[in-house]
């Protein structure tokens, strides 16, 4: 059994708009082991991206706010932390990377400038020394000629060849954390694998941990151990890779894992989205999230939010309903439905 | 990019004959004339008038006065050679198409901007004695535009939403609203008439040594340098601010919070290079601003520069030295626009001109 990392508890971070408060997270409670790949799936809105800014406090304040929880990173509370003390984790011990590479590198800076002001501040090198570990880095995610490259500016290069400075970037303190917001999702298929396989190669060879947020169950199957399903702010499943694509528990991974196609299949399966749209997060939430969009929803789901629970080893789900009762259901629907 | 520059100056050039064409239309078509202007006295008659109309050639349609004062070349109808004097020698008649052709020499394209009618100086002496007022109180004033509206504009976006926020906006409102005349008038007789503190206008203390005290310079610089600013620091602080605020809600922002910069980093290396960007665009309307405002400031505050000149140039409808100066502002607003493209490339990476 390898150490925990990163324990989250009942993480909970609101915005307070003219609209009314976003209940963006919802008390959320996950960990992170050292050395391991983590994804959070589910779907646009679901609050992937702000709990892991939480984390680090990035929420924009106001109109964000981390009313509730405990984040321990190794062996340290995060939220009692003092700004300052934070600004040395943030970058250095955990790094982030997010969607967009277009948007998300300074414009105006070269990529050399955005890579060594890291390693300036929290590895204390000059600028030779940085310049140096620099090429270094982006030899390392693979980009060509690394050494002429240094001194051109974001918009020189291509969306993938972007991503890749960005993990450089992310990789340049030697975190023993990567949290990786959507990293592919503005890229193309192809490139999108090779980013995938870019992280995987050098979690391996840098033995750091990750959390790989992403909407598509599809990226995660490859390269996490263990995956958390968000939906409404809410964890709703949490299993190992395999559990969850063998026994998935909640209606909503179910309808998740219905919705990719499976290539390896003879014949195609329809794509079964889930019907529906997603959660108003303005409402306090008070009943099952999934509630209006659940096939198999029932009086108890009205009345009350489902815990998140023990559902098997080391697979956690929230769901009033037993997953036996479910796949008979679902095997009726289905038979029914072919007769 | 020296390619770029030369085609800009190139393109230039049609641009300024356009506006000078304008230019000269306008000051033709405005009510009254040079002669009317400046002949006031009730005994001379309108015979008197016309001929003195004849003489000066404006007694011709616009088009023939505008060639004239173009090249330099009048053009009149049937052999009046003998009639134009001073230069009949200059003067040919063509009997075959039946017009004649003088050559009065000078004219724009002979790089000479003609003598103005009121004192018989050439134009260009007239502007030149005026420019090196007019540019201390022009670069005194962008000065101030930028040193107090880049900072009121950071600061009012670090604290958006804040009373210091709501105090520095509302200033910048009554800045652009406020009448410059009109401040003008208010501060003269608050702080020259009432208070006494300050030169009611002028550039410096008339003496009998006219020593240079820059003390004195000063003063007289405070309060016209004040009211022609104004507009700019108000303008500029809400361009500042609103691009602020932009940036900082850019993704790239986010990345460089998430590597721990502190907020000095922050702001100095990511919020300020990004948010300047826009302010070399504003310096080509920035000093057409000024050029704009100061014919009216230089006047209220009697300062002695081109603005002045120019407004009594225009009362007068001394129409040479009009167009001297309407020249002069155009070619300067060109160069300004120029300048700030230029300066936009320099600073933003992404933008190559060609
Ligand atoms: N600055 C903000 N002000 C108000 N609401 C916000 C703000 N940032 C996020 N939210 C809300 O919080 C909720 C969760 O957003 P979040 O960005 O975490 O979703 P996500 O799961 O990352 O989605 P995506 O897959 O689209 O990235 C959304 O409903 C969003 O509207
Ligand atoms: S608790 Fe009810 S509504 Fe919610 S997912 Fe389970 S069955 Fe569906
Ligand atoms: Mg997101």
């Amino acid at each position: 059994m390898s150490k925990t990392l990163l324990n989250v508890r009942d993480l909970e971070t609101k915005f307070f708009t003219q609209d009314g408060v976003v209940h963006a997270v919802n008390g959320i409670s996950y960990h992170v082991d050292e050395g391991e790949t983590v994804a959070i799936v589910g779907e646009s809105g679901s609050g992937k991206s702000v709990g892991v800014m939480s984390l680090i406090r990035l929420i924009a304040s106001p109109p964000g706010k981390i009313v509730n929880g405990s984040v321990v990173f190794d062996g340290q509370e995060l939220m009692d932390l003092a700004e300052e003390d934070l600004r040395h984790i943030r970058g250095n011990r955990i790094a982030m990377i997010f969607q967009d590479p277009m948007t998300s590198l300074n414009p105006v800076l070269t990529i050399g400038r955005q890579i060594t002001e890291s390693l300036e501040l929290h590895m204390s090198m000059n600028r030779n020394q940085s310049r140096e570990r620099a090429i270094e880095l982006l030899d390392l995610v693979g980009i060509p000629a690394a050494a002429s490259r240094l001194d051109d500016y974001p918009h020189q290069f291509s969306g993938g060849m972007r991503q890749r400075v960005m993990i450089a970037m992310g990789l340049s303190c030697n975190p023993q954390l990567l949290i990786a917001d959507e990293p592919t999702t503005a890229l193309d298929v192809t490139i999108q694998a090779q980013i995938i396989d870019l992280v995987d190669r050098l979690r391996k060879e840098l033995g750091m941990a990750i959390i790989w947020i992403t909407h598509d169950l599809g990226v995660v199957a490859g390269m996490a151990e263990r995956v958390i399903v968000m939906y409404a702010g809410f964890i709703i499943e949490a299993a190992t890779v395999n559990d969850l694509y063998a026994q998935p528990h909640h209606p909503y991974t179910l309808g998740l894992l219905r919705s990719i196609p499976r290539l390896d299949e003879a014949h195609k399966e329809r794509l079964v989205p889930i019907d529906g749209l997603p959660p108003d997060l303005l409402d306090e939430p008070s009943h099952c999230p999934f509630a209006p969009r659940c096939e198999f929803v029932i009086e108890k789901c009205w009345q009350e939010n489902p815990p998140l629970e023990t559902v098997a080893d080391d697979h956690l789900s929230a769901c009033w309903r037993d997953i036996s009762e479910i796949r008979l259901e679902l095997d009726a629907g289905l038979a029914g439905g072919a007769a | 990019m020296t390619r770029y520059i030369i085609r800009r100056f190139l393109q230039a050039i049609p641009t300024l004959l356009g506006i000078s064409l304008l230019g000269f239309t306008l000051i033709k078509v405005a009510p009254g004339d040079y002669v009317l202007m400046t002949t006031f006295d009730p005994s001379i008659t309108a015979e008197a008038r016309d001929e003195f109309r004849r003489q000066l050639g404006h007694d011709q349609p616009i088009p023939i006065q505008y060639v004239e004062w173009l090249t330099g070349v009048s053009l009149r109808g049937g052999d009046v050679v003998d009639a134009m004097v001073p230069m009949s020698n200059s003067c040919h008649y063509f009997g075959s198409l039946g017009f004649t052709l003088c050559d009065r020499g000078g004219g724009l394209l002979r790089w000479d901007l003609g003598y103005s009618l009121a004192t018989k100086e050439p134009v260009w002496d007239m502007l030149r004695s005026r420019m090196p007022a007019s540019f201390e109180l022009g670069a005194v004033v962008l000065v101030l535009v930028f040193l107090f509206g880049v900072p009121l504009g950071f600061l009012s976006a670090l604290f958006r939403g804040s009373a210091k926020d709501q105090g520095i906006r509302l200033l910048s409102v009554a800045g652009q609203a406020v009448p410059s005349f009109w401040m003008g008038l208010i501060c003269i007789f608050v702080f020259s008439v009432l208070l006494g503190w300050l030169p009611v206008g002028g550039r410096m203390t008339i003496s009998l040594d006219m020593k240079f005290s820059l003390v004195d310079r000063i003063r007289h610089l405070i309060l016209p340098s004040f009211v022609l600013s104004l507009a700019g620091v108000a303008f500029l602080t809400k361009l500042v601010r609103t691009q602020v605020l932009e940036v900082i809600e850019q993704d790239y922002l986010r990345t460089a919070r998430a590597k721990g910069l502190g907020s000095l980093a922050l702001w100095t290396r990511h919020v300020l290079r990004n948010a300047m960007l826009p302010l070399a665009t504003v310096l080509g309307p920035a000093i057409v601003g000024v050029i704009n405002g100061a014919l009216v400031i230089e006047t209220i505050f009697a300062w002695p520069g081109m603005g002045r000149l120019t407004w009594f140039s225009a009362l007068q409808r001394d129409y040479p030295m009009i167009m001297g100066a309407v020249m002069f502002y155009s070619a300067l607003t060109i160069l300004g626009y120029l300048i700030s493209d230029i300066l936009y490339a320099v600073i933003d990476p992404r933008i190559r001109l060609q």
